[in-house]
């Protein structure tokens, strides 16, 4: 398919064009992978639920309207939605740590060297496992995504100002946290 | 990398929130989807119609089904209740209406 511009390549989507929605699906299943693993933990529901994703897209893209919502936006809203019902049915179960996330998408680095990375990672991932999910959610967003204050306040339905006072007080949190001395390495 | 994590007594260093977000930068780094994954879920997209997931179904009738069964059952409860409790009137009303009658019989 030739490149078109989102606003065109949405466009010919709402009408139907498979091929259209397949390459706007191209654009995005990376991040929106890589939001959903940090989210769950493991590629298995990240997989499923990226699947979930797209086909909701898919299914809802002639209700998406461009109020000024980005379609990535747009996107990580629904796949915030299914990760938050995910939670929720998994709620028995006990969640993923980000640690485990980050142990996870190494599996071609040699063990030696991730266990020297171990005792310096284990204390940060103790403190940000703590983090309300908001939190969690935003600083996923930021360095996984690399998405500015901005588009995170237009998938957090927050303003700008807000979700930069949040990122403040978070990094300050994170902060305290490590200075405690009974952030215990287990 | 987080070395002045080691050293907690080191307040300055702590205080500098760039160390943090570097640190935090190491940390999380983005993960990407298996090409297989990629693939087949392209071509599921692109190729097959697609399935109403049960999430997206409506679940009116759902509410409307329930709320009929409730009422229902509602109605049936208060007629149980009514039910007993004419039973209960009607066990004492022939009662009554034996005393009531009985001089009458006597009177012819």
């Amino acid at each position: 398919m030739p490149e078109y511009s989102e606003d065109m390549v949405l466009s010919l989507s709402a009408q139907g064009d498979r091929e259209a929605f397949g390459s706007l699906y191209e654009r995005y299943v990376s991040r929106i992978y890589s939001y959903i693993y940090y989210r769950t933990g493991n590629q298995h529901d990240a997989e499923d639920l990226t699947a979930r994703v797209f086909y909701r897209a898919l299914h809802h893209i002639n209700n998406y309207q461009q109020r000024g919502l980005p379609f990535s936006a747009w996107l990580y809203r629904i796949a915030h939605n299914l990760v938050a019902n995910w939670h929720r049915d998994n709620s028995r179960r006990p969640e993923v740590s980000l640690d485990e996330c980050i142990w996870l998408h190494h599996p071609g680095e040699h063990p030696e060297g991730m266990l020297l990375q171990t005792e310096e990672n284990e204390r940060l991932m103790i403190v940000l496992r703590k983090l309300p999910p908001d939190r969690q959610q935003l600083l996923i967003l930021k360095f996984v995504e690399h998405l500015s204050n901005a588009e995170i306040g237009q998938i957090m339905g927050r303003t700008e100002g807000a979700v930069k006072s949040l990122y403040h007080r978070t990094l300050l949190t994170l902060r305290d946290d490590l200075e405690q001395p009974d952030v215990n390495i287990q | 990398m987080l070395n002045w994590l080691n050293m907690p007594w080191q307040k300055d260093a702590f205080e500098n929130l760039e160390n943090l977000e570097s640190d935090l930068a190491a940390v999380f780094k983005p993960v990407e989807p298996s090409p297989e994954f990629v693939k087949d879920l392209h071509h599921r997209l692109v190729n097959f119609p697609v399935p109403v997931s049960p999430e997206s179904s409506s679940k009116i009738p759902q509410y409307i089904a329930l709320t009929i069964a409730s009422l229902l059952s509602g109605m049936a409860l208060i007629g149980f209740i009514v039910w007993v409790i004419q039973e209960i009137l009607g066990r004492l009303q022939p009662h009554e209406e034996h005393t009531v009658s009985a001089p009458h019989t006597a009177t012819t």
